[in-house]
């Protein structure tokens, strides 16, 4: 990331916390005092609130002036190299997430995830080999998961859990 | 809850510990993959083990992890653990000369003899520790946990320390979200029912520490090159007489900084790596074998240091003892100053543990030292798609909620951003952890004290922790603002 960039990033994110930490000091303010000050439940938030606020503060400070003498003194910024692949990644693991929470069985979502990443990112390889390569995986997982560490798989039913116990059953 | 020495010799002892050690040496040695991100995995994978299982494998885990580092930092030139880059420096050139076996033979036997040495300290001083804390009040162990956090700010934090500070409260304040114990309470739930029983502590370590980490993978695919031959692993006969002093000493410092709230297996081994350059006035990245040995008998030591404080105190030494101290936690074992009458049998347990987990890992290193290579060389869009799911059932596992999902992800791309940013994340466990103590004890000192809080003073314990905090954020300025005077405007 160039210097100019990144340093606006960090103000960006440091002006975010200091902002989320006077929300909270404000919160603990508002909080309940059964019996004063001494023991309210707000008064350590609201002195962690405050010094994290002044730490963020000196944060946003710090990047503010970095990205101002970088404005000043730079030439033209070399272009930067933009990575799409980590924002393919959080789309990708928060759909994965959704799925085998609420939508699908965990099998099926995990075995769409794996071959839906093989197929994004490199190394590039046959589909075959990348089907072939997430059957594999999946059923490792699961079965390791539901036999050995014994826990009930996330996902809106169980198909290795139900397999299993019908095999005890027979 | 009483705990047994001897159930750690039953046969589903040994295989956790067996199986503990694997893990973490194929773990270890998967390039960024850290002992923090395991033991954050764990949490949630071991939770319905019994719990003396759960520690055995833990531990083991712990201890082969802090080696497998030292594999993929050898042979593929990656450090497999941030503890592993001072391993990597010395001994990737030794892989180049034909001699990368070898150093991995080293680096196996002198973890193992760096164990022992954090385990003889741990032992030795536990009980001195622990009759030292008998005398802690409220008010001392509402500065310990701010000491904590102040010196894992100063210490974690590379450019600023204000950095390291700041994720220290806002880990503080996470631990306050939630209805608090004294009256019942809602504090920052903003009319979120999810949140009344606060965050909890398993989706955002498991989301910071190890899903940030697959979004980083993603970001960097790393082309990896395998060695086509590693030569012989076992170490010359000789190597321990020739290294017994860089040993000892890499030993002491490894156990020392262990004991340093916040201060891991990569503070240990660089500081040791680079002590044993100067006692010994050799560039050790030119290949050396004592390099490795320095690096490796630190990080190990370092288990034990860490331990030390965790177990005696409730104050972890560092982010994997933090995460162990969480995974002791949600099994019911509350540990600190009254740990003896708590938890009886526990630390004879957990000595136990770690002496058979040690051996354990020194026999199966050798074992699993080829095949491990293999492991080395897994594509990242294999890990990745892997660590997501461990991650996803780790989570879902220790409360069977979507919450906690939904927690994980937010917690995984923040994670992934403020790492790139470099803010430090052991503080933020810390304050997570410590949290809760803080807040309870400091509120009972307000209580009691009502109205003579000058007398607080005349606390001598407390007197030396006030200090030391001073010390933590005096330091931490001295170092910030040489910093900002290198970096004023050019």
């Amino acid at each position: 990331m160039p210097p100019r960039a990144r340093a606006f990033a960090e103000f960006l994110i440091a002006t975010f916390f200091a902002l989320c930490m006077l929300v909270v000091a404000i919160a603990s303010v508002h909080l309940d005092r059964p019996s004063g000050w001494p023991t309210a439940p707000g008064i350590f938030p609201l002195l962690v609130a405050l010094a994290g606020f002044i730490f963020f503060a000196v944060i946003a400070n710090s990047a503010f002036k970095v990205a101002w003498c970088e404005l000043k003194s730079s030439v033209e910024p070399a272009p930067s190299q933009v990575k799409p692949f980590f924002l393919k990644s959080f789309v990708l693991v928060a759909g994965y997430y959704l799925l085998g929470t609420f939508w699908l069985p965990f099998e099926i979502a995990t075995l769409l995830f794996l071959v839906v990443v093989q197929l994004t990112f490199p190394p590039k390889q046959r589909v075959s080999v990348v089907l072939m390569k997430s059957l594999a995986l999946t059923f490792l997982i699961s079965v390791c998961f539901a036999v050995v560490f014994n826990v009930v798989l996330p996902g809106r039913f169980e198909i290795t859990g139900q397999l299993i116990h019908h095999l005890q059953r027979f | 809850m009483e705990f047994y020495w001897q159930n750690v010799f039953s046969m589903w002892g040994l295989l956790s510990a067996l199986g503990g050690a694997v893990f973490g040496i194929l773990w270890g040695c998967l390039p960024g993959l850290s002992a923090t991100m395991a033991m954050a995995l764990l949490i949630g994978l071991t939770y319905n083990m019994p719990t003396e299982l759960a520690v055995i494998f833990m531990i083991a885990s712990y201890t082969g992890v802090e080696f497998g580092g030292a594999i993929s930092a050898i042979l593929i030139n990656i450090p497999g653990t941030p503890a592993a880059i001072p391993t990597q420096l010395a001994g990737h050139p030794l892989t180049k000369s034909g001699l990368g076996g070898q150093a991995i033979g080293a680096a196996a036997l002198f973890s193992f003899l760096g164990n022992w040495i954090g385990i003889v300290i741990l032992i030795g001083l536990a009980p001195m520790m622990i009759e030292f804390a008998l005398r802690f009040g409220s008010w001392e162990m509402f500065l310990l946990a701010m000491l904590g956090i102040a010196v894992s700010g100063t210490l974690t934090a590379k450019e600023r320390p204000a950095k390291g500070w700041a994720m220290g409260c806002a880990g503080l304040l996470v631990s306050m979200i939630g209805i608090e114990g004294q009256y019942g309470i809602e504090r920052f739930t903003f009319g979120l029912n999810q949140l009344n029983a606060g965050i909890h502590f398993v989706p955002v370590i498991i989301g910071l520490f190890g899903l940030s980490e697959a979004f980083a993978m993603a970001a960097n695919p790393v082309g990896k090159t395998i060695p086509a031959q590693i030569g012989r692993v076992v170490p010359p006969f000789d190597s321990i007489r020739k290294y017994w002093r860089s040993g000892l000493r890499s030993g002491m410092i490894g156990t020392l900084i262990g004991v340093i709230p916040g201060a891991g297996a990569n503070v240990a081994s660089f500081v040791s790596y680079s002590v044993g350059e100067q006692v010994t006035r050799k560039n050790f990245s030119k290949g050396d074998m004592e390099g490795v040995v320095c690096s490796e008998v630190a990080n190990n030591a370092n288990i034990g240091g860490g331990l030390l404080p965790t177990l005696t105190l409730g104050i972890p030494g560092n982010n994997s003892c933090a995460l162990f101290l969480a995974a002791l936690g949600l099994h019911g074992v509350i540990v600190g100053p009254t740990i003896e009458i708590d938890q009886p049998g526990f630390m004879q347990f957990l000595f136990v543990a770690l002496l058979v987990a040690n051996l354990f890992m020194f026999a199966t290193a050798f074992t699993i030292i080829r095949p491990s290579i293999r492991v080395c060389s897994l594509p990242s869009n294999i890990l990745m798609p892997l660590i997501v799911i461990l991650c996803f059932i780790g989570t879902y596992v220790a409360n069977y909620s979507g919450f906690d999902v939904a927690i994980l992800f937010v917690c995984g791309v923040l994670g992934f951003i403020l790492k790139k940013h470099s803010y430090p994340l052991a503080p933020f466990v810390l304050g997570l952890i410590l949290g809760p103590i803080a807040d309870e004890n400091v509120r009972r000192v307000l209580l009691l004290y009502e109205g003579q809080y000058s007398t607080l003073l005349l606390r001598p314990i407390g007197d030396a922790l006030i200090l030391a905090v001073i010390w933590a954020f005096w330091f931490g300025l001295k170092r910030s603002r040489r910093q900002s005077v290198d970096e004023s405007c050019r």
